[in-house]
């Protein structure tokens, strides 16, 4: 058949290391899950963090989309029984786990699979019923199907032990089974008509007992409470609703996904959901409310499952990864009832708060009142402080333990200590106060920053002695640049030597405090240095000041912006005098946060760093301990940042966090030993498909790939393909963004030096660090329009990297043309060479490919959309000294050899003769291999087509290095190695044979790169939805 | 995105606008048609999941051309479907045998010459699934279409080329002599969607039509394996004017000299997405005071 010769002998590719999105999870003890990872199984240890355990259960073309223990364990010996079924596939697998007591990792023994048996139809749901089995109870399998039909199965056998067919037979989507025996089961199923029918599986007639209509969009999941009074559904139309299985009535609507939700489990008192929009929603089952939300995944949420003791929540992201979040004891929005403080009996809505201390929390209203809550119990009356009719819509607040200050519309700042005993109003500005700072020092002494204009901020020093009055005056006026808008941001030095301040454009500016300030005026002082962009073009929200040990004479800064950073500065003075020059120097830098940065805390004066971080991302606040290894130490759920919120921290290290829900002000004490609330057991991979892979650094069996996809990041991955455990044999060690959308290029040159190229014409250079774990960016961060900006760069092959300055490359643009450009290896900048002026390709160029000849000619091969390719010259190009643009000039040769697109081109050796192959892999599911003559003319000598190479359209071809054999891979799924051989009668006439084949679970593959290490080992690497890497 | 960008990026959706059809998947059915002639002869045609409705314009236009008779269109779907010209709608389900009947009973007891379907599920991203899904739907498609069909006559439908699309050839080449799969210039490179052109319809000797059991995709078996050349195969038709436009390329807006580019509103817009109350009330800033 068409010269495909099979040889589908020996040993196929074999799958070493995949990450692919988790679309089932499931608890087998409380610290023990199993994760879907494509057709593998692995077993992870939530306590350690580590997959102890992992085999492959289905074939390798089903990818598994369910796991369901068995909920009783005969065999005492730690063996758990599970079934596993994905598409019409299922099987029961055991696993014996040892669980040793001195604290260690528990040991999986084995993982032992049973047949892999056929259902008829797709299995959307499983469960595990008791049957009477030759007079003896069994367990028996329970198997929903896609055209809602049941089936019980015994397990061994997979013989069908009861066949059942519901009356109507509309496709489902999803299905739920509930029942501990056959003849209890119910069935659920959403069908692709936006309703949830329910059946009995014993009913004869198979009529529909409920019939749950309300969803405006096609169920995609369905969730049965353990008792079985409850059924949760979520749907296309972003919703979760709960129904009551027995009366089919519709208890609660939940709105709040930003996207469609795929999945749900039903605790005892809550549901959780996974949605499109990467989270799991939280809500509460008796109120409908949502309680909480985490923020799971890049990508959507498949799966979700909960511990036996509903502890503890898996859900497994798109992204491959699988977060761990607590429920129950210790989350803290789960419990809110018993735990946090609502201060609901506010009179008008909150403007601003502050907390006092732990337990007291001020708070300015909207019914002119600033008032006093005791948060540590529900019930109390508040304490009024002050009436303030300039409250009314419009008050800022700002706490430190034991002061809290509250400026209002009038310039007037109201002063709280003395746990509520002492309230002063100071009359401190003449217009509104619009930020203000508490800081403090200790022994009643405190800092009060604020401000009413932008420009300028006055400073007071407050003192507050136990027993004494309540003291104040200002100090001095710190001024900004003109128009800097100050963000609240303060701090000062423990000796008030120095103070530092931040703007909303990213700003520090730092003063140095002269020692003798005049008593009988407020002096005005300038900044001593400053730093303009400290956190870019994001606000700098907060800033504090420590004595660095180093540096006696100077002091460490530390800032956090909106830009989710933590910096450090030191700020050293030369010299003895007054007039001494300031240095400010960035010292370290620290990502804490996908969200902003918005305040310091200073918790603990035993630690070497005493400092946490409050963040908002994604409508959460988190407290995050700074060190090495950023800690969140609370996390809860809130609006926004820009609604009214405060923390404290007590000196036992527990912290109150107040903010504002649903228009309500509640309080929430964190216990001081509450541990990190969630844990990642294995990190998301990529946010997108990721549409472009290159080999950047073998080492050591090691290699290092950069990936890059549709989410415009470009990430460095480190495949060990000798890692024991099977999650850390592919790992992403870094990750950068310069590109505003999506990538569709990677490619290394000059070993060193990495191009990336995608949508709106971006071309941008890395650098390959030593070692190969990190991508430096080369060039301005801001890049200027290049030419070809309005389309998409869709390919890029280098044509000459052997100079060490400069590296000459290629790009293929969805403009039809094609543009030659010179990079400089350590600037990275780019310069135009030359183009293809004529745009000869008429069509979006879609390939690229590059042979260098024997005489040192360098020839570009191109592919487009409607299947033409061209061979152009390029030498004349590349010997050029100066860059002049120019045409790149007429093809070579150019012949129609794909019905459609040309997705991808290689070259292989040069043949003595000065011949070369070239194959080429379409849309249209075919392979050609042509062989080449060259001398001032391309002559085409053969040209073989293999119209079936695949099922599907081809996505990529690659030869290895010896050119000895071509990989290609499709959407179909499949990876081929074929073997380049010669004709019998002619050994000038190149042919492919088909050698190996292999199902990859990486789903929409784009991508493809090879690397040959020195002991001839090749890898593949595959990547689309997933990445995943072969060993042929 | 500005208001323009859709229409630099994609030059069949600015056609479309501009020529007045409804969806830009109009020009797949007349490139299909410029290559296997499917409308020739055509008297009686149904247009299957039709909302919202640009095969069926091009139906009761084109059709007009190729035959000298009043040729009838009927247009199948769920949802309501805005009405055209020539053109009898039914607001049915097409795995219903009355739905089958309807069809017929409009063709005044014939059967129809060509049955075409552009349907496609609500897509998830989880490849496998949506590819079953879809062929789920072609299925019940093929299901209503062996009610309807006459001997000889066509069938077109949308696919997904994906892992499992050979299970899909093995079953609708047991219906049909010559099986194609064509993919039309105006459908992207990048996108998995091909349409399958079943020609001279032949049901095996014993098949008798029935509704009230969907048709299943085959398994992978000995004859039908996963790999390999000995899998049911299907030949590849690239269609549309090479000459015509790249649905992959870049265009400047203005491809006309004579006519400059002026932004168009889409013929139809969307008609109640499932979300539409969760955009609402987002719009109205519920989600601000919820988490």
């Amino acid at each position: 058949m068409d010269g495909v010769k099979e040889l589908c002998k020996g040993i196929s590719p074999k799958s070493i290391a995949r990450q692919v999105p988790v679309t089932s999870v499931e608890f087998l003890t409380e610290t023990i899950v199993v994760s879907a990872n494509g057709s593998e199984l692995r077993v992870h240890d939530t306590v350690s963090k580590r997959v102890v355990g992992s085999a492959e259960v289905l074939p390798g073309h089903v990818r598994i989309h369910g796991i369901q223990k068995r909920n009783d364990r005969i065999e005492d010996d730690g063996v758990y029984i599970l079934t596993v079924f994905g598409a019409k596939s299922w099987t029961v697998v055991r696993i014996r786990l040892t669980l040793t007591a001195d604290d260690k990792a528990p040991v999986v023994d084995w993982i032992r699979q049973g047949l892999v048996h056929s259902a008829e139809d797709w299995i959307k749901a499983a469960q595990w019923v008791q049957m009477a089995c030759d007079g003896e109870q069994a367990w028996g399998l329970a198997l929903a199907l896609a055209h809602c039909q049941v089936t019980v199965c015994e397990t061994e056998t997979g013989r069908i032990v009861l066949a059942a067919q519901c009356a109507e037979r509309s496709l489902l989507y999803a299905a739920a089974l509930w029942g501990h025996t056959i003849d209890e089961l119910t069935v659920a199923g959403g069908t692709v008509f936006n309703e949830v029918l329910l059946w009995q599986a014993q009913d004869p007639t198979g009529a529909v007992s409920q019939r749950l209509r309300g969803h405006d969009g096609v169920i995609f999941g369905l969730g049965i409470s353990a008792d079985g009074s409850t059924i949760a559904s979520v749907s296309d139309d972003r919703t979760v609703r709960v129904w009551n299985k027995q009366t089919g009535e519709l208890e609660h609507t939940l709105y709040g996904h930003g996207a469609r939700v795929w999945t749900c489990v039903i605790l005892d008192r809550v549901i959780v959901s996974g949605s499109e929009d990467g989270t799991c929603r939280v809500w509460d089952r008796r109120s409908g409310e949502c309680v909480d939300v985490w923020p799971q995944s890049a990508k959507s949420v498949w799966a979700a499952a909960a511990s036996p003791q509903q502890t503890l929540v898996a859900a497994g992201g798109g992204d491959g990864s699988l977060g761990l979040w607590p429920v129950g004891a210790r989350q803290l929005a789960a419990r809110r009832v018993e735990d946090t403080c609502q201060l609901g009996s506010l009179g008008g809505g909150v403007r601003a708060v502050a907390l006092l201390d732990c337990g007291a929390a001020v708070v300015a209203t909207d019914a002119a009142r600033i008032e006093l809550h005791v948060t540590t119990r529900n019930d109390g009356e508040p304490r009024l402080l002050a009436h303030a009719p300039e409250c009314r819509g419009y008050a800022v607040a700002a706490g430190a333990p034991g002061l809290a200050a509250v400026g209002l519309r009038d310039g007037s700042v109201v002063v709280v200590a003395a746990g509520g005993g002492i309230t002063r109003r100071l009359r401190l500005h003449a217009a509104a106060v619009q930020r203000v700072a508490v800081a403090a020092h200790g022994n009643g002494a405190y800092d009060l920053f604020t401000a009413s204009a932008t420009d300028c901020v006055l400073w007071s020093r407050i003192t507050c002695a136990p027993a004494g009055p309540l003291l104040s005056a200002p100090v001095a006026w710190l001024r900004l640049t003109p128009r800097a808008q100050w963000t609240g941001a303060a701090g000062a030095s423990a000796g008030r030597a120095w103070v530092a301040l931040g703007t909303a454009h990213g700003a520090l500016h730092v003063y140095a405090i002269p020692v003798d300030l005049p008593a009988d005026h407020t002096p005005a002082l300038s900044p001593a240095a400053s730093v303009p962009h400290a956190h870019g073009h994001a606000a700098l929200s907060c800033v504090a000041i420590r004595h660095a040990d180093a540096a006696p004479r100077g002091v460490a800064v530390l800032t956090g912006g909106r830009d989710g950073m933590l910096r450090a500065f030191s700020v050293v003075a030369d010299g003895g005098d007054a007039d001494a020059a300031i240095r400010i120097t960035q010292i370290t830098e620290q990502r804490l946060t996908g969200g902003w940065v918005e305040r310091l805390l200073f918790i603990d004066q035993n630690q070497h760093m005493p400092w946490a971080a409050v963040t908002f991302h994604r409508k959460r606040l988190a407290v995050i301990r700074i060190s090495a290894r950023p800690a969140a130490i609370a996390s809860v759920a809130c609006a926004a940042a820009a609604k009214p919120w405060a923390v404290a921290c007590a000196p036992t290290g527990a912290l109150t966090v107040a903010v504002m829900v649903a228009g309500q002000l509640r309080v929430h004490a964190v216990p001081a030993a509450m541990a990190a609330e969630s844990a990642e057991l294995v990190a998301g991979l990529s946010a997108a498909d990721v549409r472009a892979v290159a080999v950047i650094r073998i080492s050591d069996r090691r290699l290092w790939v950069a990936a890059a996809g549709d989410d415009g990041h470009v990430r460095v991955l480190r495949v060990q393909p000798a890692a024991e455990s099977a999650a850390s044999r592919l790992c992403v060690e870094s990750e950068a963004r310069r590109h505003v959308s999506a990538v569709r290029c990677v490619v290394l040159a000059a070993a060193r030096l990495v191009v990336t190229a995608g949508a709106g014409g971006a071309l941008r250079c890395w650098h390959v660090d030593d070692g190969g774990g990190r991508l430096r960016a080369l060039g301005d961060a801001r890049q200027e329009a290049l030419p070809g900006a309005a389309a998409r760069v869709m390919a890029v092959a280098v044509l000459d990297d052997s100079a060490s300055t400069h590296v000459a490359f290629a790009a293929a643009y969805s403009d039809s043309s094609i543009r030659v450009w010179l990079a400089d290896t350590s600037t990275g900048r780019l310069e135009l060479l030359a183009h293809d002026a004529r745009r000869l390709h008429g069509c979006c160029v879609l390939s690229l490919a590059t042979v260098r000849l024997a005489d040192g000619r360098v020839l570009l091969l191109s592919g487009c959309t409607r299947g033409q390719m061209m061979v152009w010259d390029t030498t004349k190009l590349l010997n050029k000294k100066a860059c002049v643009e120019e045409d790149i000039g007429p093809p070579m040769w150019s012949c129609k050899v794909h019905q459609s697109g040309i997705n991808s081109i290689d070259t292989a050796v040069v043949l003595q003769n000065g011949a070369f192959v070239v194959a080429s892999g379409g849309d249209d599911c075919c392979l050609t291999l042509s062989t080449f003559a060259v001398d001032s003319h391309v002559h085409l000598l053969s040209q073989q087509r293999y119209e079936f190479a695949h099922a599907s359209a081809v996505q990529q071809i690659r030869f290895t290095r010896d050119g000895c054999r071509l990989v290609s891979v499709s959407t179909d799924q499949r990876l081929v190695v074929w073997r380049l051989g010669t004709e019998k009668d002619n050994n000038l006439s190149y042919c492919l044979y088909l050698h190996h084949m292999a199902c990859s679970q990486v789903a929409d593959p784009s991508a493809l790169c090879l690397s040959t290490d020195s002991e001839g080992t090749t890898m593949a690497v595959v990547a689309g939805i997933g990445i995943e890497v072969f060993e042929i | 995105m500005g208001k323009s960008s859709k229409d630099k990026r994609d030059v069949y959706y600015r056609l479309a606008k501009e020529q007045g059809w409804r969806a830009r998947s109009a020009f797949k059915l007349l490139q299909v048609n410029e290559e296997f002639n499917i409308f020739q002869g055509v008297t009686r045609a149904v247009d299957l999941c039709a909302a919202p409705g640009s095969w069926s314009q091009v139906l009761s236009k084109e059709l007009k051309k190729n035959s000298p008779g009043d040729p009838q269109v009927v247009a199948v779907d769920l949802q309501a479907m805005a009405p055209l010209p020539g053109v009898v709608q039914i607001q049915g389900d097409i795995t219903k045998l009355s739905t089958a009947e309807q069809i017929i009973s409009h063709f005044d007891g014939a059967q129809a010459d060509l049955v075409v379907s552009d349907g496609a599920p609500d897509v998830t991203g989880l490849h496998d699934l949506d590819e079953y899904i879809q062929a789920q739907l072609i299925l019940a498609a093929l299901n209503i279409t062996t009610h309807v069909l006459r001997p000889g006559g066509t069938f077109v439908a949308k696919i997904f080329r994906g892992k499992d699309v050979t299970l899909l050839y093995a079953q609708l080449k047991i219906f049909f002599r010559t099986v194609h799969v064509a993919k039309p210039r105006s459908s992207r490179n990048s996108s998995i969607e091909a349409f399958i052109v079943c020609m001279d319809y032949c049901p095996p000797a014993d098949y008798v039509p029935n509704m009230a059991n969907p048709l299943m995709d085959v398994p992978y078996n000995v004859s039908n394996p996963v790999v390999g050349s000995n899998r049911v195969i299907v030949p590849f038709v690239a269609c549309g004017d090479l000459r015509g436009f790249d649905a992959d390329m870049t265009y400047s807006l203005d491809t006309d000299e004579s006519e400059p580019y002026h932004h168009r509103d889409p013929t139809q817009s969307p008609i109640n997405p499932p979300y539409k109350k969760a955009l609402e009330l987002k719009r109205s800033n519920y989600y601000n005071n919820t988490l």
